[in-house]
């Protein structure tokens, strides 16, 4: 009791704790490269459950027993192919392929006391491949490390 | 090239609707302005500022986001536009070392995303999406996080289309890739169902993710392209603002289907019903939330029977919008669960609170948002989507 008093009191002045990654990616792979805990509100959560197979970019964060505590939609981060400003006004948007792929991109997670890593998972990242998606990449959240998916 | 060929201003808090902790912070990041044109730059920010507000829902959610405008000055005017991709073969010494023909491609104009980045943490390491606005008027432009964009016409509209992308995870709703007439490969989309949430292909109204926003007189699918060799040509059929399921999207002429005819994903037009619901969803944990004293005179706390946990007897759900047809909404509204309820929300809270055990998954961001509120000492106001999911959890379960 007394303990849940006490956070509850430091709770007072705190706003809620986001961690943000921060990965690049050239054509040798992805990296994560910055790792910082912020006070500010994370983006809610997306549907926790995958039904079926969905194709896509996410990223979800697991628990020790691989139980999904957030996932997040969104579109594939890692350039090969981007979607740029046509002249046309009636199809305001085209994809060209990128010669050399790099860049950075950044993930915001919640801070979640039992978190234990971040899985990406991602389809084929050309565009014409739409098949489902499987884990890209997954990095810990309590050591820094990460490692590529066997 | 780079931070010696300019300097920074400062950081200017235009739209303000409270601490930088709390709300979803937008930071505007001049590049190619001269110190001299950093009056622009303010002008570009307000127009980007008026635009949004023409666009639902964000007029409803302003109070959810703050805005910045973060004044760069640099040496010159415009970007980097080689002549490699077409361009006149300038060159101009900026900040952010702004450039076109990125990979070849040139209307991809891009920034140092590394040093813009660390530019803004070191004045607001709380930002959730960083636009650089590059003073020039050559179309161009670039998405995520960190998107750019030049300040050409319609340069706005294309910053809030790359914030759907980035802040919002939605899916381009077009039915192109390279362009009607050009494209090669993209007559029919044969992959499984898409992971975002305005593109589907599912056209069973019983099914399909935005069932309930889809009129029961609505036919289904909506639309179908009679030739899928090209872009569906025909004019929408329905009156503007129909849901249903419109064939083409997601860079196929067939086989994937769109809310609604047109949408700031398809076409820059107004954002869709689906995309609006998403949007609502991500920035409503960014509102105020309301005082519940104020609200609820009659408000009390009735400890139960679980030591630790108070919870109010009467709950205050924040933001629910209460008509599915998207015509009202309410700030809040009072609402007294049932006993079954309390017991479901008490059995699963004090497990987690005392004990770490993880909520069911369906409930689990709902658990851990309450949990959040009593740990930081505010009062448990359930967001409208975790109301909704406690309760389908009760439903599912059959828990009375």
């Amino acid at each position: 009791m007394d303990e849940i008093k006490k956070r509850v009191g430091a709770g007072k002045e705190s706003a809620p704790l986001t961690t943000r990654l921060v990965f690049s990616y050239d054509q040798n792979g992805i990296k994560l490269v910055d790792k910082r805990t912020l006070k500010m509100i994370a983006p809610p959560s997306d549907q926790l459950e995958v039904k079926g197979q969905q194709n896509g970019f996410w990223y979800e964060v697991k628990d020790a027993k691989q139980t999904t505590l957030y996932r997040r939609v969104i579109p594939n981060p890692i350039q090969q192919f981007v979607e740029v400003r046509s002249d046309n006004p009636d199809q305001p948007f085209t994809w060209a392929k990128v010669d050399k792929p790099a860049g950075m991109f950044v993930l915001f997670i919640p801070e979640i006391k039992t978190a234990q890593e971040v899985l990406l998972f991602s389809s084929p990242i050309e565009a014409e491949k739409r098949a489902p998606a499987a884990i890209l990449t997954r990095v810990s959240l309590k050591t820094d490390q990460k490692r590529k998916e066997g | 090239m780079g931070i010696a060929d300019g300097y920074i201003v400062g950081l200017t808090k235009v739209l303000d609707n409270g601490a930088a902790s709390d709300r979803f912070n937008i930071v505007l990041v001049a590049e190619g302005y001269q110190a001299t044109e950093l009056g622009q730059f303010a002008t570009d920010v307000n127009q980007f500022i008026t635009t949004l507000q023409t666009f639902e829902p964000f007029p409803t959610y302003i109070q959810a986001l703050n805005i910045y405008r973060l004044d760069v000055a640099s040496d010159d005017s415009g970007a980097d536009d080689p002549a490699t991709c077409g361009g006149p073969g300038t060159t101009a010494d900026t900040y952010f070392d702004a450039s076109y023909c990125n990979g070849g491609i040139r209307r991809l104009l891009c920034v140092d995303s590394t040093l813009v980045m660390n530019t803004v943490d070191t004045y607001l390491p709380e930002w959730g999406q960083i636009i650089v606005v590059v003073n020039h008027n050559v179309w161009g432009g670039s998405g995520g996080s960190i998107a750019t964009t030049c300040n050409s016409s319609n340069w706005d509209r294309c910053a809030l289309h790359e914030m759907g992308h980035a802040a919002f995870g939605l899916a381009d709703e077009y039915e192109y890739w390279a362009g009607c007439g050009s494209d090669v490969g993209h007559d029919h989309y044969a992959g499984g169902e898409p992971a975002q949430v305005n593109i589907t292909i599912d056209t069973n109204r019983a099914t399909i993710k935005w069932g309930d926003l889809i009129d029961a007189s609505t036919p289904m699918p909506t639309t179908t392209n009679a030739n899928c060799a090209q872009c569906d040509p025909q004019a929408n059929p329905e009156p503007a603002g129909t849901v249903g399921a419109f064939e083409g999207a997601y860079y196929y002429h067939c086989g994937v289907y769109r809310p609604e005819f047109n949408c700031m994903m398809r076409n820059l037009a107004a954002f869709c019903a689906v995309c609006q619901r998403k949007i609502r969803t991500v920035l409503d944990p960014y509102m105020p939330i309301i005082d519940p004293h104020w609200h609820m005179p009659e408000w009390y706390y009735d400890l139960y029977d679980w030591r630790h946990v108070i919870l109010p007897r009467w709950i205050l759900v924040a933001y629910l919008q209460v008509n599915w047809e998207m015509k009202n909404l309410v700030k809040g509204m009072k609402v007294q669960p049932s006993k079954a309820f309390f017991n479901t929300v008490t059995k699963y809270l004090s497990e987690y609170m005392t004990k770490n055990v993880m909520p069911p998954a369906d409930i689990a961001p709902a658990i851990l948002n309450m949990a959040d509120d009593f740990m930081a000492g505010r009062p448990m106001n359930l967001r409208a989507g975790d109301y909704i999911a406690i309760q389908n959890h009760m439903k599912k379960n059959k828990i009375v």
